[in-house]
C-alpha cells in the first residue's frame, strides 16, 4: 500500500464522508487513488479552495461533524488560508489538507511551494507535515481527534508528494502526550455558582458558540425556566435557546437587541456559557456589565480571565456543568419577579417586530419580515458579512442551534454561499438559504458552477444595494458621509448571472413581490438567486459605535434615557 | 486583564515539550503574536527521550503569567507548563566572555567568580555561572574596567 492509499483509508477510518477540494500537481497520487476508490468518500470539486474551506465549515457547523477540505501545494493551499483562519476564530472543527512539494524539494523554493506549516501555525489548533508514510494513519487520526475535541478548531495537514508515493512499511505513532481531553469539572464551583446565581437581584444568562458545541440546549432551557432568568446570546450562540421563548431576550452586542444589551449592562450576576467576551459583544471592555459578578463556564482554560475576570470560573463541558447545576439549583428556592417583570416590559416596549414596511425602494427590514415567514425550525440560514448579516442576526428568530451559520470572529465576506453549500451537503433534507450582500456574494460566486454540476440546492437571497453597505454606513454615521471606495454599482445583473450557470434567477424591485419570489425560489429544483434591490442608504440600527461603552447604543427606536 | 492591581513581577515558566520539529517555532510565534513580555528562553533535552525542557523568564503581573501559561499550554506539543515566582526557584545563567588580555584582567575576572577557559594571542575567555542579576553586574564591571570583545549568554535557566 502506498501513502496515498493509506491516506484515503485513514480518512475513511475517521468517518469522512465528504471532502471539498481541488486537485493539483503534487496531489495527483492522492487523487489517482480517489479515482480508483469505491469506499464511498464523496469528493466535491469546488471552483476555489477558499470556498472549499468555507464549505467544510458550513458542513461542520450544521452537523457537528468535522469538515474536510483539500487544496494542492502553493496557491491551492494558500487559498485555503482564509477559511482556516475563519474556522480558527469561530472554533469550527475542520481538517484542511494541503499538498506539498516532495520532501527533497522543501525549502528549495520549488514550483508551487509555500511554507504552509509557517503560514498556518498561528491560525490552526495544530498542524502536521507528514514526511514519513508510516505516520500517515496516526497523523490523520490525531488531526480529526484534535479538531473535534475540547474547544474545536481547524487542523492543517501538509502532505508532500513523495509521502503519497512511498510504500507504507509499518505504523508509527505521533506523540500526543501534550494533548488531553478535558474531563470532569469542579463541583464545588458549581455549588458556588448556584449560590451566587440565586442571590442575584438582576441575573442574566449569556450564551455563545461554545454552548452550540456543547449541545446543551436542553439543560440551558431547564436552568432558565427553573430560575426564571432571561437568556441573551452572542451571534454565534443564536438558537441555543429558542429565541421565541418568553425568556429569550435576544442577541446582544454591537448590533444586539437593546433589551439584551441593557439587561447585561445592568446585571449584577452575569452567567456566561461558552463565550469569550469578544469586543463586538462587550463594547468598551471596562464599562461592560460594570456591576456584574461573572460566572464563566468554559472549555478553554485560556479564555477564562482573558478579557474579563471571572468571579466564578468553571472549566468543563457546558452540558455536564449545567446538568449538575440544575440538580443543585432544584434543591434551592428562588424566584426573582421584579427584575424579570422589568425586562419583560422592556422587551415589549422595544418594538422592532413591526417590520412589514412597504416603502419603496425596499427596506431591508421588510426582507427580514418576509424571510421569517418562509423559514421553519429546521431551515438553515447562512449569511455573508455586512449589513445583511446584522439584519438577519438582529431580526430573525431561530428556534434551534446550528441553524444560523455566520462568520463571527473573522468577519469573512464571501462566507455565506459556500458555507450554505457545505450545510446542504451535510443536511440534504433541510432547506438552506444564504442571505447575502451583493459585495459579499461576489467574493465566492464562482461556486454557482459547483452547485449546478453537483445538483446542490441553496436559495440565495441577495440584498442588493450596490454598495459595500456596512462600511458605507460607517462613513455616513461617523465620517460625515465621505463614501470612500464603497460604491459597487449594480453590476452584475444577478438574474442573468444565475441564468449563465443554468440556474434560476429572480429579480425583485417592489416589496409586494418579495413573498412570492421567496416561495418560487424555495420551490425551485436547484440553486437559485433572488436578487432583491433594496434601499441604498439603509443603516443597520441600533449600533454601539466601535470602542464605545455598550451603554452608548444609538438608534432611532431607543429612548434617550434607556440605559440611565 | 480587567481590574486588579497591575504589578510587574518576574516569573519562571517551566515547560515540558514533545521534542518535535517546530516546537520552538510554535512557542516563539505564540509569544510574538500575543505580545508576551519574555526576557529569556532556554531549552534542552529532558529526562525522557523525545522530551525537552524549556525555561522562560517572563515579566508581568500574576494575571499576565496565568494567561500566558494558559495560552502556551494549548499548544499540542506542550506536555506541561508551570510557573513560579522568581524568588521560589534556583536560577542560573551561563556567561561566556572574551576579554583583551591585559594586566589584571584575569585576577579581576577570577575575583568576580569567573573561570578561565582559554588564553591565547592576546585574549582570554572566561566562564561565569551565576544568578542573572549577578551576571548583569559582572558584565557591567568587566566593561567598566577592561575591553570586552564578545559575550555569549545562555539565557536564564531555573529549576
Amino acid at each position: 500500500m502506498n501513502g496515498a492509499q493509506q491516506f484515503l483509508k485513514s480518512l475513511r477510518k475517521n468517518k469522512v464522508e465528504h471532502a471539498f477540494g481541488i486537485p493539483g500537481g503534487v496531489l495527483i497520487p492522492f487523487y489517482d487513488e480517489l479515482y480508483k476508490d469505491n469506499s464511498g468518500l464523496k469528493h466535491i470539486l469546488v471552483r476555489h479552495e477558499q470556498a472549499g474551506a468555507h464549505m467544510a465549515e458550513g458542513y461542520a457547523k450544521v452537523s457537528g461533524k468535522v469538515g474536510t477540505c483539500i487544496g494542492t501545494s502553493g496557491p491551492g493551499a494558500t487559498n485555503l488560508v482564509t477559511g482556516i483562519a475563519d474556522a480558527f476564530m469561530d472554533s469550527v472543527p475542520i481538517v484542511a489538507i494541503g499538498g506539498q512539494v516532495a520532501t527533497s524539494l522543501i525549502g528549495k523554493d520549488a514550483f508551487q511551494e509555500a511554507d504552509m506549516m509557517g503560514i498556518t501555525n498561528p491560525i490552526t489548533k495544530h498542524n502536521f507535515q507528514i514526511r514519513n508514510p508510516n505516520k500517515i494513519e496516526s497523523v490523520v487520526d490525531a488531526a480529526y481527534f484534535i479538531a473535534s475535541t475540547n474547544r474545536p478548531g481547524p487542523v492543517y495537514i501538509d502532505l508532500p508528494k513523495d509521502t503519497q508515493q512511498k510504500d507504507v512499511t509499518g505504523s508509527e505513532k505521533v506523540n500526543l502526550s501534550g494533548y488531553k481531553v478535558l474531563e470532569g469539572f469542579d463541583k464545588e464551583a458549581v455549588k458556588e455558582a448556584a449560590k451566587l446565581l440565586l442571590s442575584a437581584q438582576r441575573p442574566v444568562i449569556l450564551v455563545g458558540g461554545g454552548a452550540v458545541h456543547a449541545n446543551c440546549s436542553q439543560e440551558l432551557k431547564q436552568l432558565a425556566e427553573i430560575c426564571m432568568i432571561m437568556v441573551a446570546s452572542t451571534s454565534q450562540g443564536k438558537g441555543v435557546f429558542d429565541e421565541r421563548h418568553p425568556l429569550s431576550i435576544g442577541m446582544t452586542g454591537m448590533h444586539g437587541k437593546p433589551p439584551a444589551v441593557f439587561a447585561i449592562q445592568k446585571s449584577d450576576v452575569l452567567f456566561t456559557i461558552g463565550m469569550r467576551f469578544d469586543d463586538r459583544v462587550t463594547g468598551q471592555l471596562n464599562s461592560f456589565a460594570p456591576e456584574a459578578k461573572v460566572i464563566h463556564i468554559e472549555i478553554d482554560p485560556s479564555e477564562i480571565h482573558k478579557n474579563r475576570t471571572a468571579n466564578i470560573p468553571i472549566l468543563g463541558d457546558a452540558k455536564d456543568v449545567l446538568t449538575e447545576l440544575v440538580i443543585v439549583i432544584k434543591k434551592m428556592q428562588w424566584k426573582n419577579t421584579a427584575w424579570l417583570d422589568k425586562l419583560k416590559l422592556l422587551k415589549k416596549e422595544y418594538q422592532d417586530d413591526n417590520l412589514d414596511i412597504n416603502t419603496e425602494p425596499i427596506d431591508p427590514r421588510k426582507l427580514m419580515f418576509e424571510l421569517q415567514k418562509v423559514i421553519d425550525d429546521d431551515t438553515i440560514v447562512a449569511t455573508g458579512v455586512g449589513e445583511h448579516q446584522m439584519d438577519v442576526a438582529h431580526f430573525i428568530k431561530f428556534a434551534k442551534p446550528r441553524k444560523f451559520i455566520t462568520s463571527g470572529g473573522l468577519g469573512t465576506m464571501g462566507f455565506g454561499f459556500p458555507a450554505a453549500i457545505g450545510a446542504k451537503v451535510a443536511m440534504p433534507k433541510n432547506d438552506v438559504i444564504n442571505v447575502d450582500g451583493d459585495g459579499s456574494f461576489m467574493m465566492t460566486m464562482q461556486e454557482l458552477a459547483t452547485v449546478k454540476v453537483n445538483d446542490i440546492k441553496v436559495t440565495n437571497i441577495i440584498m442588493n444595494n450596490g454598495y459595500l453597505g456596512m462600511v458605507r454606513s460607517w462613513h455616513d454615521l461617523f465620517y460625515e458621509g465621505r463614501r470612500s471606495q464603497v460604491h459597487l454599482g449594480k453590476i452584475p445583473d444577478f438574474e442573468k448571472l444565475a441564468n449563465a450557470f443554468s440556474l434560476e434567477g429572480i429579480t425583485v424591485e417592489r416589496p409586494s413581490e418579495i413573498g412570492d419570489a421567496f416561495k418560487r425560489a424555495l420551490a425551485s429544483d436547484g440553486t437559485s438567486i433572488v436578487n432583491v434591490h433594496v434601499k441604498e442608504d439603509a443603516i443597520v440600527l441600533p449600533i454601539v459605535p466601535a470602542g464605545a461603552s455598550n451603554s452608548k447604543m444609538i438608534g432611532d427606536m431607543i429612548p434617550k434615557d434607556y440605559f440611565e | 486583564m480587567n481590574g486588579g492591581a497591575w504589578v510587574m513581577e518576574k516569573y519562571i515558566i517551566k515547560f515540558l515539550a514533545v521534542n518535535s520539529r517546530g516546537v520552538i517555532a510554535r512557542l516563539s510565534a505564540l509569544i510574538a503574536r500575543k505580545g508576551f513580555n519574555i526576557e529569556s528562553f532556554c531549552a534542552g533535552h529532558h529526562i525522557k527521550d523525545g522530551e525537552s525542557s524549556i525555561v522562560i523568564t517572563f515579566s508581568g503581573s500574576e494575571g499576565d503569567v496565568q494567561q500566558a501559561v494558559a495560552q502556551m499550554s494549548k499548544l499540542i506539543n506542550i506536555i506541561s507548563a508551570e510557573y513560579y515566582h522568581e524568588k521560589d526557584v534556583v536560577q542560573r545563567e551561563l556567561l561566556l566572555v572574551k576579554l583583551k588580555n591585559v594586566s589584571g584582567v584575569k585576577e579581576k575576572a577570577q575575583a568576580l567568580g569567573g573561570r578561565l577557559m582559554k588564553e591565547y594571542s592576546g585574549f582570554v575567555d572566561f566562564e561565569f555561572v551565576d544568578k542573572p542579576n549577578s551576571i548583569e553586574k559582572n558584565v557591567a564591571e568587566l566593561k567598566k574596567n577592561f575591553t570586552v570583545i564578545d559575550i555569549s549568554r545562555s539565557g536564564n535557566n531555573a529549576i
